[in-house]
Formats: structure tokens, C-alpha cells, sequence
């Protein structure tokens, strides 16, 4: 790979800009596979990115049928007591919203209002554009700013619905019969976060993007997998923990007052969530699987950490604007360096690094390779059993993105 | 047939998702460039268009846009379906009727790289995503648009389907997307397609219709062509036993004449929402509402879909004709508020 990597560049200059694309994206995605050093990782992880990445089945077609071969474990004497998930399956049921009643859907959402802009324009990466020779018009940069806005809530829809087929199989499979009880409302709640989103998409934004490639590849390997702590960890752990990210960097960016009701409601469910699943895979691992296993475990987080902090780059917002105007590989730095991505990268591993470390999935091996990924400053943080929804929100809008200026 | 998009973007919802929250796309007109007008056939013309921003247009098989011409200083509404297969370019198909003054403009004034504006995509006339069993499909005439558009996109991404058309032409030189079925049928062995020339057989009656489409009994019938086609079609249909529930149809109703509107502002009450609304000049009674910001329902703005329909519970009002309104409609009180203004102070039920 190394001697691709040196003469690459030159390669890459006597090509058409189509042509270069797509030749990055094709190293690019192989740099996926080959940069998980676990082989048993990568093995139970290519199948997803050979169909997501390689043929990109996500976007074609109305749907995909994703086999998956967990089991459901039906209890026969309906032991499994475990208090602290009972408490808050109870917490659950007295606290579930109605996305009909309780958002004023007769707000006037016009994303090109500037007193109530749904993306602000300190939100894009501008002055990272600006740099690789692109410059836009005012207008334009409005309706760029829409089109980010309109990208991302699609992809949290994209990742609602996964996280409501995945909450579903999870309940079959987990052994508590409290966790099951808990599952349920989580469901619940998923069906309702699917259900806002989509109608904010269908009636304010009225433009939805399809699934983004390597989203579509963490969902479908977790779907997919057969062992159900591995669902839960992807779900509840890591694709929760980069919700949390993603909708508190919105929540604190946004100005239109009834997406940052949907974002509250939604972000105070997904703490229960999370809060969830650390409880469950804390007993699991500590007292179920192996060395080998925690192993195994340790390594597959640290793979879905780095693809949800490197690769979510927005590529078809790229193609919708920037195709034939600047190469891909220049757009995936102006993205990566962008302040609002520093903004949700912050506080995705705020939440995700104290998660990993009190389920017992950060043991110093692997802490040496988050280290290297700058990460460890969030070490010793709160974990999600600390955390109520209303901490989270007042973290999240505490936490002030580093502007341009 | 004019090339895909290499890479899906924006998801195409159509209009009738959001219906369920009464809440259709808003009005906005997009602006749409000419890139390339090809003679389909004899008295017929596909316009291949590119948003005029370079930014897709998403659209479900089987779905129109509303053109806006501007003609002789005022702006011409008419619907074209879709007959390119989903994912691919923005093309539709015209029909150049002789006396047509939509069509005739396309025919001899529009060039390529001239700019106009569309509504939508709008209309249900689309494919079930939740079916997976047969297809049948009647097209007549220029009812043959949105018919290739289903049969490709549905090959597309089911080369095996089982797909049956039958295409209803006044003659050979008329007949629209010959090649297109016949290269599709080569390479999919599901797809069988009959041809009815009726200059040399005449109207094919019900018996022969439904001889013609013979659906299985998990089929999805789509009808498209003149109302006493599609009558006829399922009249043949019904007597064969075959479940009146599975036929979706098309009626391409020409656009409403022009008549002269109140010059003066006229109240109008919206019933169900509580409002109360002045009719400007001009107005029909679906810009009155939306002006006032209530959540009416429309897609075409033309007359030609229905979803616009409310029933005038008090006062006068005057509908432009030819629309999709049936005679049992008109006789239970509705009218179409994309097409009708209020010329007394009236009250409807919206
Ligand atoms: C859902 C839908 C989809 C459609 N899709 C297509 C398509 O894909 N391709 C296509 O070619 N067309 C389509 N149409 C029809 C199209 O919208 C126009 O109606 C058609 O092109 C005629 O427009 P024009 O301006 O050329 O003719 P117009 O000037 O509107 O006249 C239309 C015809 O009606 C006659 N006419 C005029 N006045 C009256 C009257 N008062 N009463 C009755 N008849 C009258 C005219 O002589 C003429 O023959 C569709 C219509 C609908 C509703
Ligand atoms: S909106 Fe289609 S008939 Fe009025
Ligand atoms: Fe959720
Ligand atoms: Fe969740």
C-alpha cells in the first residue's frame, strides 16, 4: 500500500476530476478495510462494507432486505430481575411524549428566514471552501446552509430507523426480563424519533438525501450481526453516543424554535438509551465473555469510533455541489477541519469515551491507540449513569463550538 | 434512454407522502433549462430538461411536473408526466395537439436553452414499493408517458418481473417508445407488450381490453389513456373477476380555458379552519387560502388531479372547464379550488 500512497498524488494529476474521484474513493474505502488491525473484526465487518461502500446498495432501489441471525430468547419462568433497569423502564412509561401533540407543527419554518434560520451561517465550513478556490454568493451560501441542514436531519432519520430495528432485535434477545420490559419503550421511542424526523424532512425541509454510504455500513453490520451484545454495543453505545453528537451540535446551532423542541425531546430519550445499554453490557462483560471476547469487543469500538469521526463527510452534499468544481479528496479536508465537525466530534467522545471505559472497554491496550487518536482527554468523565436528560442538555448548550473568527 | 444520474442524492418523495400530516410541498416554482428537444414520433416531442441550478429534481415513476409557460404575456399551466425511468433525467413527452395552445407553443416556439418554470413533482400515479407481484399496463396515446416510465424503472430493479403492456396507437408513425419496449423486452424475458393500431382495428371494446391486459390475479393494473378507455378497461376487468382494488388510473383531462376573474376582492370563509379570507383579483380559491397560510390540499394547480376538491357550502362560484371534476361530484356541491374563484361571497367547507 505504502508505494500506492507516495506515487498516488502524481497519478492522480494527469486524470480528469471524475476519474481522480473515483479513484480516491476506491482506495479510500479499501483504507477502511485495511486500517482494522483486527482480522476477525474485518472479516465480520466486510460483507457491510463491500455492499455499502462497494456496490452502495443504499442507494438504489426502495429497500434492503438485511438477513439477520440472532436469536430471540424467550423466557419460559420470567426470572431476570435487574432493579436499576426496571426503574428506568418505569421512567420510560411516565415520560413518553406524543410527537403530534406536544410539537407545534404549525410553526412557520421558512429556512431562508435569518431570525430563525434553521442552519445558521456560522455553521458551514465557508472559509475552508473559500481556501480550495470556491466562493459563493449569498445566496447560494443560504441555500447551503439549508442543504446542510436538510443532509443531516436525513441522516439522523436514516440512523432512527435503524436504531428502531435494532432496539426491536434486542429485545428479542437480551435474557432480563426488565431489560426486555425497558426494550420495549425503546422501541417505542425509536418508532417516534423515525416518525418527527420524517415529518419535519417531509413538511418544513421538503428535501430528503439518501443514506450516507458508511452510515449504512454501521447499521447494516450491526443488523446483520449475530451476536447481540455486539447489536447492543454498536446501537446503544456507539451509534447513540454519535446521535448524541450529532443532535446536541444541532441543538446548539439551530435557531428555529421547533426543531430545537423536536432535538431536546429527543435528546432526553436517547440518554435514557445509552444509559441502557451501559447497564447491560457492564454486567455482561464484566461477568459473560472471555478475555478473548472483551478483546475482540474493545477492537470493533475502536473501529466504529475512528468511521464515525472520519468518514461522515457529507460526500453527497459534495456531488450535489462541488462535483467538477473541486476534487473530493480537497472536500473531505475542508469537512474534517470544518469548526462545526470539531464541535460534534467533542461531543460525541465526551459521551462515548467515559461509556467505553465503564463497561469495560478501555483496557490500556487500547487506550494507547485512542491516545493516538487524541482522545484520552476524555477519559474519567461521566458515564451515562450519571447523566440525566436534563444534564445532557445543559452540557450540550454549555459547550461552545470554536468559531472561525 | 437519456442516462442515468450516475449517483442517487435526494430521496424522491413525491407528494404524497406528507399527506398524512396535511401538508403538501410548498408552491415554489423551480426554474427548469431546455437541454435537448427530440421528435418522439409524429406530433410528438420529448423535452429533456436540467434544473436551471444544476440541482436534482427528484421524481417517482409514473409522477408529472406542471410546466408554466409564459404565452402571449400570460402564464399557461399544463401537466406532462414523467417518461424517463426514476433516477435518470428530467424528460417528459408532448402530445402536439393541432389547435393545442400549450402544445403547439412547445412545438414551434420553445428552443433548447430557454428557461421556464415547473411545479412538483406531483401524482400518485406511482409504483407500490410494498408490491412485488406482476404488472399490467394500459397505455393510449400519450398515456404511453408515465407507462414506460413504471415499466423501466420497475425492470430496473427487477430485471426478472413479470411486466405486461399494452400500448393503444391511432398508427405505427404515431406510436410513442417502440424502440424503448423492444429493446426492454430483448434483455427481459418477463416483459411481454401487445400493440393495438386503431386506425387499423378500431377501439378495442372491454371484452378485447381485458383479453388484452389478462392480469393474474396478484397483478397491479395501471391505466392511462381516454376516460372511455380506461372505462371500458375496467369494465372488461371487473367481468373477468378480477379485483377493481388493484387498478390505479391517469386521466390526462385538458387544461382548464381561461375566464374572466372578479375584479374586485370577494370574502370567502374557510369552514373547518375558521378563517375568513378576501379573494384578490385573479385569485382562485386555493391562492386565497394558501395566501392565508391554511393547509389546503393540491398538487397539480391545473385541474387535472382532484386533489384540490371541496364542496361550496354557500355562494357562487365559477369553475373553468375542461377539469377532472365527475358529474356526480358537481352534482354533491364540490368544485376544484385550484380552477374556481368565488364571484359572490361564499362559504366552503375547508
Ligand atoms: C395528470 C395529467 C398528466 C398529463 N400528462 C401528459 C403527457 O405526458 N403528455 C401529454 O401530451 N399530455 C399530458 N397531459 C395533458 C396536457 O396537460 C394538456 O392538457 C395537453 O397537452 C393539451 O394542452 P394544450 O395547451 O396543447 O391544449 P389546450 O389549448 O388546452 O386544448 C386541449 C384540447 O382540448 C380542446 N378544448 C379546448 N377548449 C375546450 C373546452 N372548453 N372543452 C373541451 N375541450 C376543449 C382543444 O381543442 C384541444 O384539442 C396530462 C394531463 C394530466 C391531467
Ligand atoms: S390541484 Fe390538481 S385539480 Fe386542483
Ligand atoms: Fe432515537
Ligand atoms: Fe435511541
Amino acid at each position: 500500500m505504502s508505494a500506492n500512497i507516495v506515487t498516488l498524488p502524481r497519478m492522480l494529476d494527469g486524470l480528469p476530476g471524475k476519474a481522480q474521484n473515483t479513484i480516491y474513493s476506491a482506495l479510500d474505502n479499501l483504507r477502511v478495510m485495511t486500517s482494522v488491525g483486527n482480522a476477525k473484526v474485518a472479516a465480520t465487518m466486510a460483507p457491510s462494507v463491500f455492499r455499502g461502500l462497494i456496490l452502495g446498495v443504499a442507494r438504489d432501489g426502495d429497500a434492503v432486505q438485511m438477513p439477520a441471525q440472532h436469536s430471540t430468547h424467550f423466557s419460559l419462568t420470567y426470572g431476570g430481575e435487574f432493579p436499576e433497569m426496571y426503574e428506568l423502564y418505569r421512567r420510560a412509561v411516565a415520560n413518553q411524549w406524543d410527537g403530534d401533540r406536544d410539537l407545534d407543527w404549525s410553526t412557520d419554518v421558512d429556512p431562508e428566514n435569518p431570525e430563525r434560520p434553521v442552519m445558521p451561517l456560522d455553521y458551514p465550513p465557508f472559509e475552508g471552501l473559500a481556501a480550495k478556490g470556491i466562493k459563493l454568493t449569498p445566496k447560494e451560501k443560504l441555500r447551503f446552509a439549508n442543504d446542510i441542514a436538510s443532509w443531516t436531519l436525513s441522516q439522523f432519520m436514516h440512523g432512527e430507523q435503524g436504531a428502531l430495528y435494532a432496539a426491536a432485535q434486542v429485545t428479542e434477545s437480551v435474557q432480563w426480563m426488565d431489560a426486555k420490559f425497558y426494550g420495549a419503550t425503546q422501541v417505542m421511542d425509536e418508532g417516534r424519533h423515525l416518525e418527527v424526523f420524517l415529518r419535519y424532512l417531509d413538511t418544513k425541509l421538503q428535501k430528503t438525501y439518501v443514506c450516507n454510504d458508511n452510515l449504512f455500513v454501521i447499521l447494516d453490520d450491526l443488523l446483520t450481526d449475530s451476536r447481540w451484545d455486539v447489536k447492543f454495543l454498536g446501537m446503544q453505545i456507539m451509534v447513540e453516543g454519535l446521535a448524541l453528537g450529532a443532535f446536541g451540535t444541532m441543538y446548539n446551532f439551530t435557531r428555529e424554535p421547533l426543531l430545537k423542541q423536536l432535538l431536546k425531546y429527543v435528546i432526553q430519550d436517547e440518554a435514557r438509551h445509552v444509559h441502557y445499554g451501559v447497564l447491560a453490557l457492564r454486567e455482561h462483560i464484566g461477568k459473560e465473555l472471555s478475555p478473548a471476547e472483551i478483546r475482540e469487543r474493545e477492537d470493533w469500538a475502536y473501529e466504529v469510533a475512528l468511521l464515525m469521526r472520519n468518514r461522515f463527510l457529507s460526500h453527497e452534499l459534495y456531488y450535489e455541489w462541488f462535483e467538477g468544481r473541486m476534487s473530493l479528496k480537497d472536500w473531505d479536508e475542508v469537512i474534517l477541519n470544518a469548526p462545526s465537525m470539531a464541535a460534534f466530534r467533542h461531543l460525541m467522545f465526551l459521551r462515548l469515551i467515559p461509556n467505553l471505559e465503564y463497561i469495560g472497554l478501555m483496557s490500556d491496550r487500547i487506550k494507547a491507540h485512542y491516545d493516538k487518536a487524541g482522545l484520552t482527554s476524555f477519559l474519567g468523565g461521566k458515564n451515562a449513569t450519571e447523566l440525566s436528560g436534563e444534564d445532557l442538555i445543559r452540557d450540550i448548550a454549555a459547550y461552545k463550538a470554536p468559531t472561525p473568527h | 434512454m437519456f442516462g442515468r444520474h450516475p449517483r442517487r442524492i435526494i430521496l424522491p418523495r413525491g407528494s404524497g407522502p406528507a399527506a398524512r400530516w396535511k401538508q403538501r410541498p410548498s408552491q415554489t416554482p423551480r426554474r427548469v433549462r431546455v437541454e435537448k428537444i427530440v421528435s418522439e414520433a409524429q406530433d410528438a416531442i420529448t423535452l429533456v430538461l436540467v434544473p436551471d441550478d444544476d440541482r436534482p429534481l427528484a421524481f417517482r415513476a409514473g409522477q408529472y411536473l406542471t410546466h408554466i409557460f409564459e404565452i402571449d404575456g400570460r402564464d399557461e399551466r399544463r401537466i406532462y408526466s414523467l417518461s424517463s425511468a426514476e433516477g435518470g433525467a428530467l424528460a417528459c413527452t408532448i402530445r402536439v395537439l393541432p389547435e393545442g395552445r400549450a402544445s403547439q407553443f412547445i412545438a414551434r416556439q420553445l428552443r433548447e436553452g430557454d428557461v421556464y418554470r415547473v411545479l412538483g413533482p406531483g401524482g400518485d400515479f406511482t409504483l407500490d414499493p410494498a408490491h412485488q407481484g406482476s404488472l399490467v399496463l394500459l397505455g393510449a396515446g400519450s398515456g404511453m408517458t408515465p407507462v414506460i416510465s413504471l415499466v423501466e424503472t420497475a425492470l430496473a430493479s427487477d430485471p426478472q418481473r413479470s411486466v405486461r403492456v399494452v400500448d393503444v396507437q391511432h398508427d405505427e408513425a404515431h406510436a410513442l417508445f417502440h424502440a424503448r419496449l423492444r429493446a426492454l423486452a430483448q434483455n427481459h424475458p418477463g416483459l411481454s407488450w401487445d400493440s393495438v393500431v386503431t386506425a387499423v382495428e378500431g377501439r378495442p371494446d372491454a371484452v378485447r381490453l381485458a383479453h388484452l391486459l389478462r392480469p393474474a390475479a396478484d397483478a397491479q393494473v395501471y391505466l392511462c389513456g381516454p376516460q372511455a378507455l380506461m372505462d371500458a378497461a375496467e369494465a372488461g376487468l371487473k367481468e373477468a373477476g378480477f379485483d377493481l382494488q388493484h387498478i390505479r388510473r391517469e386521466r390526462f383531462v385538458a387544461a382548464p380555458q381561461h375566464r374572466p376573474r372578479p375584479t374586485q376582492p370577494v370574502p370567502i370563509v374557510f369552514k373547518r379552519s375558521a378563517h375568513s379570507v378576501e379573494q384578490q383579483p385573479g385569485e382562485s380559491l386555493l391562492d386565497a387560502g394558501l395566501r392565508a397560510g391554511l393547509k389546503l390540499e393540491f398538487s397539480c394547480t391545473v385541474g387535472g388531479c382532484g386533489h384540490c376538491k371541496v364542496r361550496v357550502l354557500d355562494g357562487e362560484v365559477l369553475l373553468e372547464e375542461p377539469n377532472c371534476l365527475l358529474p356526480e361530484e358537481r352534482a354533491a356541491g364540490y368544485t376544484l379550488a385550484c380552477s374556481a374563484c368565488a364571484t359572490t361571497p361564499v362559504t366552503v367547507d375547508a
